[in-house]
């Protein structure tokens, strides 16, 4: 079975693009032990 | 294999979502925040003292004689019920001593409980432990996410470099989801007081040996220390050493506005060292800067009392006996305090009757 063929809006694909790498590099700038704090306490 | 995106009605749920939880911050901001009274009880009892701080700064009413401010070392290096005690006997009234403290150290954490505090007391005089060496890291504090919500502190952030403010943020779009939850259902305090006053103490460190190892109950009365010989006098004291790896431009950030608030509120200002269990043997109290200068108040004084000295009559073999791992149990606690006691008092004594 071929895939479907994307038919997305590459305006919307661009937005996307850069709120996903938005949200990426954000994570390089927060405190590593804060991601590891909550998830040995499961603090969320 | 079918593709990530399949279809433009997804690529906006997509974008949606993601946009909402990074912008999470900004838009709680806008609405309104939940009562800040509530911020530190979000935070779960085993990673820190939550519990009593909250009650320390929102719940309990009045003014304060002492109040201490610092990290998990503070927990476990003074015991406030000691100190109370004897600063009652000191004054002829009751007198009250108060600590706020979280596990992990940062001195954007102290910043924010001693505002919280001061804001809603008057207090006689603020005395704080600086970070030791166990800061790693120029970042903000493990557990900001819980604390630090967008926008409400806007001042003492104004100082602070592009990268620290992204990474301030961080922490709060890592936390909104959670902070959110409070529009709904607020987070609940403990309602034991037995509880709020052991998680506060973090008790159950009290009778645990050195890195697991059998605890042996050791002497806790300790020599007596001329009061001055406690007491910083100027950054080349010989009893310390203030040239230690200085902190990075975010702590010093914090440093400086810790400085400007107690300005701000004129409240007196003391700094305390809690030894560690890597300073046997030290003949100086190691602190990593001149926090004097780094707070821009010349004349606050630094008390601590060098390792060697304080342990001058402990055989080398038993110094361990007093600690659990980097701080003390309950020898090390009830030691330490009894020693240092006589040096807070003078330093109350002489900075609130100058205020």
């Amino acid at each position: 079975m071929s895939a479907p063929a994307s038919k997305i809006n590459p305006v919307l694909l661009a937005v996307l693009c850069v709120v996903s790498i938005a949200a990426i590099t954000l994570t390089f700038f927060i405190t590593p032990d804060s991601l590891s704090v909550n998830l040995v306490y499961q603090a969320f | 294999m079918f593709p990530a995106v399949w279809s433009n009605r997804h690529a906006v749920a997509l974008i949606l979502v993601i946009g909402m939880l990074l912008t999470l911050p900004v838009m709680m901001h806008v609405a309104g925040f939940p009562p800040r009274d509530r911020v530190y009880s979000g935070i779960r009892v085993e990673t820190g003292t939550g519990p009593l701080d909250e009650h320390n700064i929102f719940e309990e009413k009045g003014p304060v004689d002492i109040l201490l401010v610092g990290s998990s070392l503070l927990v476990r290096g003074v015991d406030t019920d000691y100190l109370e005690h004897q600063l009652s006997q000191q004054l002829g009234r009751p007198a009250k001593v108060r600590r706020l403290a979280l596990k992990w150290q940062g001195l954007d954490m102290q910043y924010m409980l001693m505002k919280d505090f001061l804001e809603h007391h008057k207090t006689g005089i603020v005395i704080m432990n600086m970070p030791t060496g166990a800061l790693l890291g120029d970042a903000p504090h493990i557990q900001a996410y819980r604390w630090m919500r967008w926008g409400e502190f806007p001042a003492s952030t104004a100082g602070l470099s592009f990268r620290h403010r992204v990474g301030i943020y961080g922490a709060q779009v890592l936390g909104a989801p959670r902070q959110i939850v409070n529009y709904i259902r607020p987070n609940r305090l403990v309602q034991s007081p037995e509880l709020v006053h052991d998680l506060g103490s973090q008790s159950q460190y009290g009778s645990v040996g050195y890195y697991g190892s059998t605890f042996i109950p050791e002497p806790r009365t300790p020599p007596v220390f001329a009061v001055d010989s406690m007491i910083s006098h100027g950054s080349d004291d010989a009893n310390f050493d203030f040239n230690g790896e200085a902190l990075g431009p975010y702590h010093q950030h914090w440093a400086r506005e810790i400085g400007n608030l107690a300005n701000q509120y004129n409240v007196p200002f003391a700094m305390i060292h809690i030894p560690e269990d890597t300073e046997k043997g030290m003949t100086h109290v190691p602190e990593r800067m001149y926090w004097p200068s780094v707070l821009g108040l010349p004349d606050a004084p630094v008390i601590g009392i060098p390792s060697e000295t304080l342990f001058r009559e402990t055989p080398a073999t038993e110094v361990q006996n007093y600690y659990y791992d980097q701080h003390f149990n309950d020898n090390g606690k009830e030691f330490f305090t009894r020693a240092i006691t006589p040096a807070v008092l003078d330093v109350y004594n002489k900075e609130v009757r100058r205020n």
